[in-house]
């Protein structure tokens, strides 16, 4: 139990420390917008993720919650049962949704319908349609109709149980079923700021926790004291079932507000204008040594934008800049200030600026920009969207006859050594488990494309060595996590050899050779065909693996296998994409995965994946098949300062055997998109940033 | 309040009230102005320019020693100044970049664009011509968008409803120990949730802004401007 709440304190304290939340609807103790126990129709503000700790007599929840919409929220949870259990087990994770309806007008309440742990085991199973109407600035009404748990019903027969042993399978033939449960309350701002009171009528009459002797329900009345403070930190003090007190700790952090209102960067170069009789002579371009002095000067000139050249080649009315940017979290700001920076060194006939950023050796693109747009859309009010209308993204050929490579550039060797934090949320056996360490991480660039890299991690504390391996009847090629974690305090996590070519302009291929991650090595293939200017891709991905030892020296296990994928990508709009890949897991099972990821201009992402395989559910164990959401944050989102790193953040519900992908680095379409039409309309606004 | 700011503030009231033909080209538009203007007069909710810090160690002789026009740029909320150099004209804009690395871009004497200053104006429009600004009848009302990036990193937009009015009197100025006779022109603007007041200090013949306070972001608030070298 201390460990619980250790855990669960190092999430509320993260949480707490980067809390950004917009101003937010309050939460219930299932960490959902609601009253005290009962939901409202209330979202949150728009991509609002928050945390919540809630505990009574009966259970203590964790929650995260999720606004993926601006009407669409999901929460995972894992509660750990006090005095009463679910199929036998006292602890239980479980996932809601809801989805409003419709807004709150004038007139009329807004209405949203939700599901509670609907794919779960059961445990707080049930369905509800809920209004809510601000009938004066400081009180909101709040009503509804619920099923399962919110029926109203003493017989534990009409609550909700999972469709099988394991759960993780949505439970539709009981939804919306059985006896139906008023719920109602009031919620009322209090003269003291930040201070409000709740009043509400239950609808759950807790069957499973009185029958259990867990808790003694005297009073359907609800009674609670909530205190926020800036928006995005919430208490609140409880008086449940006129028996026994709830407490509750909630924390919120916004993708939209960052902590830093703006951006601590030096300004771009401005656009140097030509005059309006400027010289289109083109003798220039026959001077020997042209090329090669224009490269030095664009090499010193970007150093100071934060960027690398990678190669050049100039003719009398066009040139063609590669570069590399090992700065910009926002692609199209190191295509604005490539651009403004041509405009600065290459002499006036030269019309077309061709800007190609080059990742791993590799071009992603090419954006095409017209000098004289450039220059006419500097300080035109709606310069920014003018300028995404004129510019031409196409994929990159062959650097043009004449063409010079930045000497220098290869080979090239670097290194860094940093503390590491590895986090599992809800992975089966604790809401929050972590490890931290060192990392030393090398890499050594042979060649445009060809590299050798790894790391070395030891790690020094945590409690990821912890987790009881659960069973399964699938290879353990996940599972035994937590042996690999324990016997591998200090690991080579990878160390790879890879090849990144572009065989056509609209096709990027990769071989890697070696510890392709912590539990597999072995071949990894890909291909990937993605036209610079089209808003989706295909790609395939064979990969020969051999299971690693747990100690992640250099030893293998006996279990190999085939495993790869079809792989569909499509960015959806500006702010969605998803992904679909077909193929053979790890362990041998055939299946798809489909995911869809919210993404920001900031470079946050936010995204949900599931997987169905021909596993049987019975031998993939609790869950049933692989699901779960992650999160990718930038770095320079918490500290306001440009940076490209991330942190990735995976909540995978239950990390089983069924639907288990190679962790293979340097995967194409990661690498090449953001440089691509939709990734650079993504973040454009930064262009002229 | 100074005498001056009740003046204009008065002036403008009576102006905009009476300026009926403001209302069919640009309904509403002096009643904001007018509404804006009372507000002025009853309480202090229009984000004005703090008073930039004393002039840090630079003289006249050493920015003019860099041999090209020079605007000496101060950020009172950072407790900042610089010294500014022209380093490109593009059609009537201007940009000059401070050791700072900051740059700040203007239009006859208008800002239009900053960079590098943490919360920047990414563009700015008058409904106006802003070469106009400091000519003909007054008070004059005009729309202003200023448009910045969101945390989220997209463009927002903000439209203003602004006046403008001069002084009565021409006053001397000094600018780094050389003066100037000029006209205080004091522009308020005002959309709901935010209003800022705005200060130039003009040449009335030449119409060269000697000196200027203004807004461009909530966040870093007014910049002050002193044409050095022109």
């Amino acid at each position: 139990m201390a460990k619980y709440f250790v855990t669960a304190a190092l999430l509320a304290t993260t949480t707490a420390a980067f809390s950004t939340g917009a101003s937010a609807q309050s939460l219930n103790l299932y960490g959902n917008s609601g009253l005290i126990d009962m939901p409202s129709a209330d979202p949150q503000p728009d991509a609002q993720i928050s945390g919540t700790i809630a505990g009574s007599a009966s259970d203590r929840k964790i929650t995260l919650s999720f606004q993926l919409t601006k009407r669409l929220s999901a929460s995972f949870r894992y509660s750990d049962l006090k005095d009463w259990t679910i199929a036998g087990d006292d602890n239980d994770r479980s996932f809601d949704v809801q989805f409003q309806l419709f807004e709150e007008t004038d007139t009329l309440p807004g209405v949203a319908i939700g599901l509670r742990d609907f794919m779960g085991q059961g445990a707080y199973g049930a369905e509800y349609l809920v209004a809510t109407k601000t009938v004066h600035p400081k009180l909101k009404l709040t009503g509804g109709f619920g099923w399962g748990r919110l029926g109203n019903s003493s017989n534990i027969a009409d609550l909700r149980v999972g469709a099988n042993a394991q759960g993780g399978v949505p439970t539709v033939k009981q939804w919306f079923d059985g006896p139906v449960g008023f719920f109602g309350g009031a919620e009322w701002q209090t003269p003291v700021k930040g201070l409000t009171f709740k009043a509400e009528y239950s609808s759950d009459k807790y069957a499973r926790e009185v029958a259990a002797g867990a808790i003694e329900r005297k009073s359907p009345f609800n009674f609670g004291l909530e205190y926020k403070r800036r928006d995005a930190i919430s208490f609140g003090l409880y008086y449940l079932h006129g028996s026994e007190v709830g407490l509750r700790f909630s924390a919120a952090i916004n993708p939209k507000r960052p902590p830093t209102a703006g951006s601590l960067e030096r300004a771009p170069l401005p656009v140097i204008a030509r005059p309006i009789n400027y010289s289109t002579n083109t003798d220039w371009a026959n001077q020997p040594n042209f090329t090669t002095t224009a490269r030095e000067k664009f090499a010193a000139v970007l150093k100071e934008q934060g960027l690398a050249v990678e190669a050049l080649a100039v003719n009398g009315r066009s040139a063609e800049l590669r570069i590399r940017n090992d700065k910009f979290n926002a692609s199209s700001q190191a295509i604005g200030r490539a651009a403004r920076a041509m405009s600065f060194v290459l002499p006036h006939s030269v019309e077309e600026f061709v800007i190609t950023p080059v990742v791993d050796g590799i071009p992603a693109s090419s954006v095409v920009i017209r000098r004289s747009d450039l220059e006419r859309l500097e300080n035109d009010p709606m310069g920014t969207e003018k300028m995404l209308a004129a510019a031409n993204i196409r994929s990159a050929f062959a650097l043009p006859e004449g063409g010079e490579y930045q000497p220098g550039l290869y080979p090239n060797f670097s290194w860094t050594i940093a503390p590491y934090v590895s986090i599992s949320l809800f992975d089966g056996s604790g809401p929050v488990r972590a490890s931290a360490g060192l990392r030393a991480s090398a890499d050594y660039a042979i060649a445009p494309g060809f590299s050798l890299s790894g790391a070395v991690t030891q790690r020094v504390f945590g409690n990821q060595v912890d987790e009881t391996p659960p069973p399964s009847g699938l290879p353990r090629v996940r599972t035994d996590r937590a042996l690999y974690k324990r016997e591998g305090k200090t690991a080579l996590e990878r160390l790879t050899a890879d090849y990144l070519f572009k065989p056509a302009p609209d096709f990027y291929g990769r071989v890697s050779v070696g510890y392709l991650e912590s539990m597999f090595g072995g071949v990894s293939t890909e291909l990937l065909w993605q036209p610079a200017n089209q808003r989706w891709g295909l790609g395939v991905d064979l990969n020969y693996v051999k299971q690693r030892d747990f100690d992640q020296l250099l030893g293998f296990q006996d279990y190999d296998t085939v495993t790869g994928h079809v792989s569909a990508y499509w960015a959806v709009n500006r702010g969605l994409t998803a992904q679909l890949d077909v193929g053979r897991y790890l362990a041998g099972d055939w299946g798809a995965t489909l995911s869809v990821d919210r993404v920001f201009a900031n470079g946050w992402r936010m995204g949900a994946y599931a997987t169905v395989t021909d596993a049987d559910p019975s031998a993939f164990g609790d869950g049933s098949f692989t699901k779960g959401l992650r999160l990718s944050v930038p770095l320079s989102w918490g500290i306001g300062t440009p940076t490209r790193k991330t942190y990735a953040i995976d909540m995978n519900t239950e990390a089983r055997d069924g639907g288990a992908r190679l962790n293979v680095e340097k995967r194409l379409y990661g690498l090449v998109s953001e440089y691509q039409r939709p990734g650079l309309e993504a973040n454009w606004a930064r262009f002229w940033r | 309040m100074t005498p001056l700011n009740k003046l204009l503030a008065g002036a403008l009231c009576l102006g905009l009230a009476a300026c009926s033909s403001e209302k069919e080209t640009e309904p509403g538009l002096g009643k904001i102005a007018l509404t804006m203007a009372q507000a002025r007069l009853k309480k202090k909710d229009v984000e004005q320019a703090s008073k930039a810090k004393p002039t840090p160690g630079v003289t006249r002789e050493q920015m003019q020693a860099l041999g090209r026009p020079v605007v000496f740029v101060s950020v009172p909320r950072f407790g900042s100044g610089v010294a500014a150099v022209e380093l490109a004209k593009n059609g009537p804009f201007r940009t000059y970049m401070g050791a700072d690395q900051a740059t700040v871009t203007l239009r006859s004497g208008i800002v239009t664009a900053t960079r590098g200053l943490f919360v920047d104006l990414i563009a700015q429009d008058l409904s106006i011509n802003p070469d106009n600004l400091f000519r003909g009848d007054f008070p004059k009302t005009y729309s202003k968008t200023q448009r910045h990036l969101t945390g989220e990193s997209t463009l927002i937009t903000h439209e203003y409803a602004c006046a403008i009015a001069p002084a009565p009197e021409t006053q001397t100025l000094d600018v780094f120990g050389k003066t100037h006779t000029v006209r205080q022109f004091t522009e308020l603007c005002r959309r709901k949730g935010r209003a800022f007041q705005n200060d130039y200090w003009v040449d009335p013949s030449s119409n060269v802004v000697w000196k200027s306070n203004q807004s461009v972001s909530k966040e870093v608030g007014h910049v002050t401007l002193q044409r050095v070298v022109q």
